[in-house]
């Protein structure tokens, strides 16, 4: 079992407010996904969980760190609209140079 | 009269598939152009690219030393480096409108440092943990990455 799972799994609740098995499931699904950004994201959860177990972090830091995580998230959400409309602009760009100034030519 | 029609007829064939298929293309080429002009994007900048790489060595280094020093003692560090980012986001808001995706990544990036030298002069060393500052300079650095993949992925001008 990982410090993680440990830590989660150690940890009272008796009024059952935190999914423990629901959290213990986002973390190791994400660290399997396709997205090196979601990937990174659950790396970065389970080293700072990992790291309040072991008092790295106080309870206080580690909600900082955590939200700071939103910010990363509108970063990476801004990247993937660049990156469409910069296949929109090289698809536009193309049609352009091949077909308008190529093909018409021919037709 | 019906020979006439039907010499038109026969004749239209070989025509027709050729105007149709430069009609569409126009048709395509038109909507593309008008679409992508909708949707401005600036070119790949050698500078933005220059200015992020610098910055995110510059912020992280700085942001690390919170661990073990009071930000009271770093001040004109702080100043230098806040005053560099301050002119990073100015030069991506003075590309205008194409390059609002890049500036908008600044600007949250210049609010995720101001806020950790926020939490350094609010927390001396080791109050939100021993290794607190080292982990808020490393989410610095990846807001860096995703903004340096993010220029990385626009299209060179060849002009």
């Amino acid at each position: 079992m990982s410090k993680f799972t440990i830590f989660i799994d150690g940890l009272v609740d008796d009024s059952k407010k935190l999914a423990k098995d629901e959290l213990k499931t986002l973390v190791s699904t994400a660290k399997k996904d396709s997205s090196d950004f979601v990937r990174l994201q659950a790396e970065n959860l389970e080293r700072w969980t990992v790291m309040l177990a072991e008092k790295d972090l106080t309870p206080a830091g580690y909600k900082l760190l955590v939200k700071k995580m939103e910010v990363l998230t509108q970063l990476e959400v801004i990247k993937l609209k660049v990156q469409a409309k910069a296949s929109a602009q090289r698809l536009a760009q193309g049609i352009t140079d091949l077909v308008v100034k190529g093909l018409f030519a021919l037709i | 009269m019906t020979n006439t029609l039907s010499r038109v007829d026969t004749a239209a064939p070989s025509i027709q598939p050729i105007a149709w298929l430069r009609s569409l293309l126009c048709t395509l080429t038109l909507t593309l152009l008008a679409a992508c002009s909708g949707i401005p994007i600036s070119y790949y900048d050698a500078t933005t690219y220059t200015q992020l790489t610098s910055l995110k060595a510059e912020t992280g280094t700085l942001v690390e030393l919170f661990d073990k020093k009071l930000a009271a003692d770093n001040e004109p560090r702080i100043e230098a480096v806040t005053l560099t980012l301050r002119k990073a986001v100015e030069y991506e808001r003075g590309k205008g409108n194409p390059n609002s995706d890049t500036a908008a990544q600044f600007e949250k990036i210049s609010k995720l440092f101001a806020d950790t030298i926020q939490e350094a002069r609010a927390n001396p060393p080791g109050k939100l943990g021993p290794k607190f500052f080292a982990e808020a300079a490393k989410v610095l650095g990846q807001a860096f990455d995703i903004a340096i993949r993010t220029e990385n992925l626009k299209n060179k001008d060849k002009r």
